[in-house]
């Protein structure tokens, strides 16, 4: 039987694949694709700063089940500049935070 | 008297923004203007001059509206003992940003208008305020109800001088606002929303009707004293049904 305690990762991992598949479905164009997996790049970033010094697998796991979802969607647009794009957002965000360039509430 | 000079006092020293709220404001500001003249970069083809003066309308607009938000909060919170501080929300400008994209102007107004949350700091040295000794839910409520509450009167005032003088700046500020107070009235967080759901759910079930009622009769035309009185008594309504039907049942004091 399905626990959700148990199961929490696998649970949003497959959510949020749906979800990534849904968004690339979505983009009109191969540009309009790669900024919005820029910017999904971005929010990774400050999810695993927000991790930084926490459990961080499930969270990465999670994230890559949107990458996976994205790059199963997606129709406009070459997967490798999708992933380093996906990537370079990541870095830049995570960065921002950890400079304190940028300071913002999570909830 | 004592009371307006002490507030006049707490505004002087306390009302001033710190570089992260200005960074996070502008920030903020600039993510939303964007969102909210996406679609206006040229009619068939891509404009440049276009998209740039409908991008510093839509950058004035925001900012006043934001602004107008922020300063409710602000005195508010002066009022009741607190500073404010305004907080930007990566995640929610993020999101709005890729709806946005991902939109593409096809469905018209999908604007997630979600600048950021406000974080309560107790004013230590002003503790003859009205909630003394520390933060708690309800005044946090109050602080929170105060920004769609600006934001309402915002649009009554926009609404009065587009009778007198009809512009697409005018509309499109009154459009936005309207969308900005629904937004931040959902109980997510860190919206306003959140905040007075988590303050008193009875506040929130009066607020919630009161407040989109009144928005919507405003935006069709209908007199202003009219419309505010008619929330109210929705408000009201709404208000006891939840009660009777729900809270009732399930209050159970205070703990």
């Amino acid at each position: 039987m399905f626990q959700f305690y148990k199961n929490w990762m696998e649970f949003f991992f497959f959510i949020v694949m749906i979800l990534g598949i849904i968004t690339a479905l979505s983009a009109p164009s191969a540009f309009i694709s790669y900024i919005i997996i820029f910017l999904a790049g971005m929010i990774a970033g400050r999810l695993i700063y927000e991790r930084k010094r926490k459990i961080k697998l499930p969270y990465i796991m999670i994230i890559a089940g949107f990458l996976i979802g994205y790059l199963i969607g997606v129709y406009y647009g070459n997967v490798w500049i999708i992933i380093i794009l996906f990537i370079i957002g990541g870095i830049l965000s995570f960065r921002l935070y950890n400079n304190k360039i940028l300071r913002d509430v999570r909830f | 008297m004592g009371e307006l000079v002490d507030l006049q006092d707490k505004i002087k020293r306390y009302y001033k923004f710190t570089p992260y709220e200005l960074k996070g404001l502008l920030v903020s500001i600039f993510v939303i203007a964007f969102i909210i003249s996406f679609d206006e970069w040229g009619t068939a083809n891509f404009n440049l001059g276009m998209g740039l003066y409908n991008l510093f309308n839509s950058v004035l607009i925001v900012a006043l509206s934001i602004l107008v938000h922020d300063a409710g909060q602000r005195l508010f919170g002066l009022i009741a003992g607190y500073r404010v501080e305004f907080k930007m929300w990566l995640f929610g400008l993020l999101s709005a940003l890729i709806a946005a994209f991902a939109n593409n102007g096809r469905i018209p107004y999908l604007w997630i208008i979600v600048p950021g949350g406000f974080m309560l700091h107790h004013l230590a040295g002003h503790r003859l305020g009205w909630f003394r000794y520390g933060i708690n839910y309800f005044g946090q409520a109050m602080v929170a109800l105060a920004g769609p509450l600006f934001t309402l009167m915002l649009i009554i005032l926009l609404k009065v001088i587009s009778i007198f003088n009809t512009s697409f700046l005018i509309e499109k500020a009154i459009r936005f606002n309207v969308i900005y107070m629904i937004i931040s009235l959902l109980p997510i967080p860190p919206l306003d929303g959140s905040k007075i759901y988590f303050g008193s759910r009875m506040l929130y079930a009066f607020v919630l009707p009161a407040m989109i009622f009144a928005t919507i009769l405003i935006v069709v035309n209908a007199p202003v004293f009219l419309s505010l009185i008619l929330s109210l008594l929705v408000g009201i309504v709404l208000w006891l049904t939840y009660y009777i039907s729900f809270e009732r049942k399930v209050w159970t004091g205070p703990k």
